[in-house]
C-alpha cells in the first residue's frame, strides 16, 4: 500500500477517518494524503496559490478567498497534529465540486485506499459525509474504508468478512490478507442466511472450507448467521462477536448502501462503531 | 434408575442394546427386564406357561419355538448375570408393540434400551417399525442403538429442541441422562425454510431456556437444513457427536417442532445411539 487518500471536511467523523488512516499508513509505511474541497457551485478552478480564475462575484469572491485562507490554516493544523508526525503526510485544498475533485484524485492511480468519514443519515446534504461517501463506495475503483466513530488499532485485529462465497472476490481477499498479516488479525468469515437465500449449513461450510483452502487463509472462523435481510445479519453478527471492522465486496448493487447510510433503525449506535471496508468489484 | 427394560428379538442389535443396558445397570444399581415377544401368526390365546391350541401339529411347532426362545433368552441373561447384574426374563406371545407397551404401563420401567436396525425394508418382528412405535409411546426415556457402544464412548450428545419446551419431567429426564453419561450437551435448533427464525431471535430464546432450566456443561447452536431430521443428523456429523437426544410429541401434533414422525425418521437414519423422551 503506497498511498492512502483521506478526503476530509474536518468533522468528527472525518477526524476518526484520519485516525483509521493513520494506523494503516503507519503499518504499511504508506503516504497519507489529506484532501479538502471547499464547495463552490461555480466550477471555478482555484489553484492553491489563491487567485480565482473567472471573476465577477465581488463580495462573494472576497468571502471565498477568506474561506479558502481559513480552510488552508485548518488543513495545516491537521497536518501538524503530533500524532501524524511519524508518518509521511501530504495535503491539498481545492475549490469546486467535492465529488469531482475526490474522483480526480481517486482516478489518478496514485492511491491504493480511501479512508473517509461517514455520518449516516442526517437529513442534511453534507459536503463530504453521508451521501458523498456512499457515492464513493459505489463508484470507487479502489477500496474504501468508511469510518463513523473513534477507531483504535485493535479494530483491525478482528475483521468480519461477509460474503456469499459464490462470487469471485479474489481482489478483495488479497487486500484482506495484507491487512490480516499487518495487524495479526482474525478473519471471521460469515454468510448471512436469509429466507430468500436459504442454504443448508453443511453446504455453506463446504464452500467456506474450499474458500479457505483456495486462498490459503490462516487464522479464521466459520460463521453462518440467520436473518431476514443480509444487511441486518452482517450488523447483528458483527455486534454479537464484537468485531472491529466489517469487510465486504460490493458488486455495484444498491441494496448495500444502507449499511453505511444507517437506515436500519435498530442498533444504529452499536453498528456505527465499526469501520466498513468495501471494494467495488464491478468497476 | 431402578428398572431397565430390554426388548429382544435375539438380533445382533438387541444384543448390543443389552450390553449397554448392563453397563447402565452397573452404574446405577438398576435391574434389567429382558423381554421377548413371540409373534405367533394364529390368534389363539397362548400363555407363556401353558401352550396349546386347536391344531396339535401347530401347537407342537409353537411349543418347540417357545423352548428355543427361552433358551436364547437364558443365554442372553447369562451375560448380565456374569457381570453381577440382576436380570429377569420373560417370553410373551402376541403383538410385540402391544406387549412392550403393556409392559411399560404395568411395570415400573425407568428406561428402555433397544436395538434398531434402521430402514431395512423388512417388517421385522421387533426392530424397525416396532422400535419406532415404542419410541413414540413409551412413558419413559428410550435409548435405541444400532452399533456397539459403551457408556464411556458417549461424551458429546446433540440435543435437538425448539427451546419452547417447559415440561418439568422432560427436563428432569434430560438432566438425569446427562449425569448418567457424564457428557456435554450440544443443544441445537434446526432452522428450516418453513420454520425460519432470525438468529437474534433464536439465540436469545435458547439462552433464556438454558438459564431457566439451570443447564450446565452445554453448547448451543442454530443449524440450517432442508428438514429437521437432516439437520440433526448433519449437525451430529459436523461435531462428531456420540449420541442424539430429542423430545417427541407422539401423534399429538400441536404444531410443535418435533411432531412424532421426526423422532422416528431420526431413529431410522442416524447411526448413533438415540435417546428419546415422549413429552406428554
Amino acid at each position: 500500500m503506497k498511498s492512502i487518500l483521506c478526503p476530509t471536511d474536518f468533522s468528527d467523523q472525518a477526524n476518526h477517518a484520519v485516525e483509521a488512516g493513520y494506523y494503516m499508513a503507519k503499518k504499511f509505511n504508506s503516504n497519507f494524503h489529506l484532501l479538502h474541497v471547499v464547495e463552490s457551485d461555480t466550477d471555478i478552478d482555484f489553484n492553491v496559490g489563491g487567485a480565482p480564475g473567472k471573476g465577477g462575484r465581488g463580495m462573494d469572491d472576497n468571502f471565498f478567498l477568506k474561506l479558502i485562507d481559513v480552510t488552508r490554516k485548518r488543513m495545516d493544523e491537521l497536518v501538524s497534529t503530533p500524532e501524524l508526525q511519524n508518518i509521511n503526510v501530504t495535503s491539498d485544498v481545492k475549490v469546486g465540486k467535492p465529488f469531482k475533485f475526490i474522483f480526480e484524485e481517486i482516478n489518478s492511480g496514485k492511491h491504493d485506499l480511501i479512508v473517509m468519514g461517514t455520518k449516516g443519515v442526517s437529513g442534511f446534504k453534507e459536503i463530504l459525509i453521508g451521501s458523498n461517501t456512499e457515492k464513493v463506495v459505489r463508484k470507487s475503483p479502489i477500496p474504501v474504508l468508511a469510518v463513523k466513530e473513534y477507531v483504535e488499532e485493535s479494530n483491525f485485529r478482528n475483521i468480519v468478512y461477509a460474503s456469499t462465497f459464490n462470487e469471485d472476490e479474489h481482489e478483495l481477499i488479497s487486500r484482506l490478507k495484507e491487512l490480516q498479516q499487518a495487524f495479526g488479525a482474525t478473519l471471521h468469515l460469515v454468510r448471512i442466511n436469509t429466507p430468500n437465500n436459504f442454504q443448508t449449513d453443511w453446504a455453506t461450510r463446504r464452500k467456506m472450507m474450499e474458500f479457505v483452502k483456495t486462498f490459503n487463509i490462516m487464522d479464521y472462523t466459520f460463521n453462518i448467521y440467520n436473518d431476514a435481510i443480509e444487511e441486518d445479519g452482517i450488523i447483528y453478527f458483527a455486534e454479537e462477536i464484537d468485531a472491529g471492522m466489517i469487510a465486504m465486496a460490493t458488486h455495484g448493487r444498491t441494496g448495500f448502501a444502507h449499511l453505511l447510510s444507517g437506515s436500519i433503525a435498530e442498533d444504529v449506535v452499536n453498528y456505527a462503531k465499526r469501520p466498513v471496508y468495501t471494494y467495488n468489484l464491478n468497476k | 434408575m431402578k428398572r431397565i427394560l430390554v426388548p429382544t428379538d435375539f438380533s445382533d442389535e438387541a444384543k448390543i442394546a443389552l450390553d449397554l443396558a448392563i453397563e447402565i445397570a452397573q452404574k446405577t444399581d438398576a435391574t434389567i427386564k429382558l423381554v421377548h415377544v413371540f409373534e405367533y401368526p394364529v390368534a389363539t390365546a397362548y400363555t407363556a406357561l401353558d401352550v396349546g391350541g386347536p391344531d396339535p401339529v401347530e401347537g407342537e411347532v409353537a411349543r418347540e419355538m417357545m423352548d428355543k426362545n427361552k433358551n436364547q433368552l437364558d443365554e442372553m441373561a447369562a451375560i448380565a448375570r456374569a457381570k453381577k447384574v440382576v436380570i429377569v426374563e420373560e417370553v410373551k406371545i402376541g403383538n410385540p408393540f402391544v406387549n412392550i407397551s403393556g409392559e411399560l404401563k404395568d411395570e415400573d420401567v425407568d428406561l428402555v434400551v433397544m436395538g434398531s436396525k434402521g430402514t431395512s425394508g423388512l417388517e421385522e418382528v421387533l426392530i424397525g417399525s416396532n422400535t419406532e412405535k415404542v419410541v413414540r409411546h413409551a412413558p419413559c426415556p428410550v435409548i435405541t442403538v444400532k452399533r456397539p457402544v459403551t457408556l464411556g464412548d458417549i461424551k458429546d450428545i446433540v440435543f435437538a429442541s425448539d427451546f419452547k419446551e417447559d415440561s418439568p419431567a422432560f427436563m428432569e429426564h434430560t438432566k438425569n441422562m446427562q449425569q448418567l453419561f457424564d457428557a456435554k450437551l450440544h443443544f441445537v435448533r434446526i432452522n428450516t425454510l418453513n420454520n425460519f427464525e432470525p438468529d437474534s431471535f433464536s439465540k436469545k430464546r435458547i439462552q433464556k431456556w438454558i438459564k431457566k432450566n439451570n443447564l450446565s456443561d452445554c453448547t448451543t447452536r442454530v443449524y440450517n437444513d432442508i428438514s429437521e431430521e437432516d439437520g440433526i443428523i448433519h449437525y451430529a456429523e459436523e461435531i462428531n457427536a456420540d449420541m442424539l437426544a430429542l423430545g417427541t410429541h407422539g401423534r399429538s401434533g400441536l404444531g410443535r417442532l418435533f411432531s412424532g414422525s421426526l423422532a422416528e425418521e431420526v431413529v431410522n437414519h442416524a447411526r448413533r445411539p438415540i435417546w428419546t423422551y415422549h413429552i406428554g
